[in-house]
This record gives structure tokens, C-alpha cells and sequence, in this order.
């Protein structure tokens, strides 16, 4: 439930209107993105989906156990099927062998894709999905999200699900240009950010005496 | 020089500024309303805007004041990772903030509650108190920035104290 002793965080803007806590569509949001495991025999190789917060291994999160204090807490997990190239291409060596020794002609590119996929197909079941969680805190109150990661590929794999889970509302990502944007102190500004180009910060070269350098000249 | 890596170069003017303003205001800010004070902590990465010239990693000592950080500074490179410690009224925050405003192994005040729903509470306050502090003096920032006539005296007295480092 509580957040650990050192986090990193990316923080969003969320679009759109905040959802009422109590409302069914909320519920029925994350119960539609809830993660489903790959099973031994799916064609897929990747699914991603709310988990609990505490437990990624809890696949029904509610509500009601995941929002306190004006923030629902979500964890998406991902987990993604890697079959390691090396043990595919052993496995095609070896049929490629066995049918060499069998008498056959080389195999044509479409007998080799389907060798390969056979070959595929037989690694599936066996191979362990390698899983990834990231979690974030979604203040209602603030209408922000604060991504308990700064990691670019989860975080951006976690942005995609979030909209495509919360119908029209997405996440923007508040780096320098985008916070100019959304503060209420800046946003009269954003325009000037077309034209900014990086500053030189040092004084101009001719005017660079350090306060160091005049003492030691004086002295 | 691609969007992106403008957007960053605004981010690393940021951290500069924000670090020579501590400096130069010895620590003291008025943040959320109340009296906060904002130092460098432990760790400075700085770098060119070009890439060029490597990055310079500084955790020994005290990074902020080091001969080391003077040089990079002078030639010409900014700040892209800053550690700094906010206090205020008897709480304090770690943080180490990047170019692109992502926060790194934030350490929250500790909270003295005892349920773990009153302590989700207070870290959540701290948490959100700590995301108004940078958006606070990112505005401030920006607001200088973004108008000519203020930048202009703003860089004299960045110019200045890079010179002074």
C-alpha cells in the first residue's frame, strides 16, 4: 500500500474530465484492463493490464481496495514472451540437418519460414515471459499522474494503455515545453518557445575576468 | 539541433539556474506560501548542449562549490542532473531532478503517522508538495526566460557567478 523509501517519478497532466470514484464506468474500466496471463498455448506473445498495486500477481484490482486520498493507485503489468534467437536458430539447424540427411533438396524460403515457425510453435509453451511493472499514482484532485518510473519504454507503454483504458483522457508528459503549457503562470508565454534557441550562459568572452583572476591581478 | 534536444537545453538552463539561484539567494525561498529552503545536495551532472566535451559526474565533497564544477561551468556546460534537499517546517525532501523535470530517487519526509492509510496520506501530501515546489520554480524560471528584457539581465548575473565559481 505505501510507497517506498527512494521512488523516481514522471509526472503527467491527465486530460479530460476526472472521473467520479463511485461511478461504474470507472469500475468497469479497470475491470475491462484487467491483466489476463498468457497461457501455455496462446498465439500471443505479449499481454498488459491492471494488476493490484501491492501484488502483481492479484489480477482483479477494484476501486474500491485502489483509490484513497483523491488518488487511484494503478500497476500495469507486462509481460512479454521472449524465446531466445540462439535456441531458434539451433532448433532450424537441426531439422535443416535432419532433412539433409533424409535425402531432401535444399529447402526453398518457404519451407525454411515454415520450419521456423514450426520450430516456434514447439519453443512457445516452454518459454517464460519476462514481466514488467510500473505504477502510478492518479491524483484526481490535482488531474495529474505521477509514474513511478523514468524509464521511456514502460512509461510510454503505459501511456498508450492508460488512453485506450480511459476512453478520451491521456496523459502529457510535463517536461520544461509542456509545463510552460500547462502552469496558469507560464501558459501566456508559450508562444515565445518557438523562437528560443540555448543560451550561452558565461558572460560574453571579452568580459570573463573571474572575481578570482581581478584579486590576484590587484594584489 | 531536433526538438527534443531543445526541449532538454531549456531543461538544462533550468537546473543551471535553479542551481545558481540557490546560491546566489543562499538557500532561502518562499514556496506554496511558506518560507522553504532549497540547497544542492550530493550529486552534479553537467554537460554541453552539444554533447560535445563528455558529462561531468561530481558526487565527492560538496559537488555545488567544487573546482570541478567551476571549470565545467566556464566552459560552457550546464547542469543536466542536480541532487538538492528542500526543508521546511522541520520536513525534508531529497531529490535528484534531470533536464527533462523527472524526479530520481525522491526521498519523501518521513511520516510519524501509524496506520498505513494515514501514512499513504502524508506521503501523498509530500509528494504533491513537491511537485507544486518545482512547478513553482520552473514558472518562475520561465517567466524570466521566456521575456527578452529580463533574460537579458538574468544572464548577467548567471554570467557573473559562473565567472565567480
Amino acid at each position: 500500500m505505501l510507497l517506498p523509501r527512494s521512488i523516481s517519478v514522471r509526472r503527467y497532466a491527465v486530460t479530460g474530465k476526472v472521473p467520479d470514484p463511485t461511478s461504474e464506468d470507472l469500475a468497469a474500466a479497470l475491470a475491462r484492463g484487467a491483466f489476463v496471463p498468457l497461457g501455455a498455448d496462446s498465439p500471443e506473445d505479449e499481454s498488459a493490464g491492471w494488476t493490484g498495486f501491492d501484488n502483481f500477481l492479484d489480477t482483479a484490482p477494484d476501486v474500491a481496495t485502489s483509490f484513497a486520498h483523491g488518488v487511484l493507485r494503478l500497476s500495469l503489468r507486462m509481460d512479454k514472451r521472449v524465446i531466445p534467437a540462439g535456441l531458434v536458430r539451433a532448433h532450424v539447424a537441426l531439422e535443416r540437418k535432419a532433412l539433409a540427411a533424409s535425402g531432401e533438396r535444399k529447402p526453398t524460403k518457404r519451407q525454411l519460414d515454415e520450419l521456423r515457425q514450426g520450430v516456434l510453435d514447439m519453443l512457445r509453451p516452454q518459454a517464460q515471459p519476462k514481466t514488467t511493472v510500473v505504477r502510478g499514482l492518479w491524483d484526481f484532485k490535482g488531474k495529474m499522474l505521477y509514474l513511478l518510473t523514468t524509464a521511456q519504454t514502460p512509461a510510454e507503454r503505459f501511456a498508450v494503455f492508460f488512453a485506450s483504458a480511459f476512453g478520451d483522457r491521456r496523459l502529457v508528459q510535463l517536461e520544461p515545453p509542456a509545463l510552460v503549457a500547462h502552469l496558469a503562470a507560464t501558459k501566456d508565454r508559450v508562444s515565445q518557445l518557438d523562437t528560443l534557441e540555448p543560451a550561452d550562459l558565461r558572460l560574453p568572452a571579452d568580459r570573463r575576468t573571474t572575481r578570482r583572476a581581478a584579486s590576484a591581478e590587484e594584489a | 539541433m531536433d526538438e527534443r534536444e531543445r526541449d532538454q537545453a531549456l531543461g538544462r538552463e533550468f537546473l543551471t539556474w535553479l542551481w545558481a539561484t540557490t546560491e546566489l539567494e543562499h538557500g532561502e525561498f518562499e514556496l506554496d506560501g511558506q518560507p522553504t529552503a532549497l540547497v544542492v545536495d550530493s550529486e552534479l551532472v553537467l554537460g554541453g548542449d552539444d554533447d560535445q566535451g563528455g558529462i561531468d559526474i561530481l558526487r565527492l565533497g560538496e559537488p555545488a562549490t567544487s573546482a570541478e564544477a567551476g571549470a565545467a561551468l566556464r566552459s560552457g556546460k550546464k547542469a543536466r542532473q542536480v541532487r538538492f534537499l528542500m526543508a521546511r517546517d522541520g520536513e525534508e525532501w531529497t531529490f535528484t531532478l534531470d533536464e527533462r523535470l523527472q524526479l530520481r530517487g525522491a526521498r519523501l519526509p518521513t511520516s510519524e503517522s501509524e496506520h498505513p492509510l494515514d501514512i499513504l496520506a502524508d506521503q501523498l501530501t509530500a509528494l504533491r508538495a513537491l511537485g507544486t515546489a518545482v512547478d513553482e520554480l520552473f514558472a518562475r524560471f520561465a517567466r524570466i526566460r521566456l521575456a527578452a528584457n529580463e533574460w537579458k539581465g538574468e544572464l548577467k548575473r548567471l554570467g557573473q557567478w559562473i565567472a565567480d565559481k
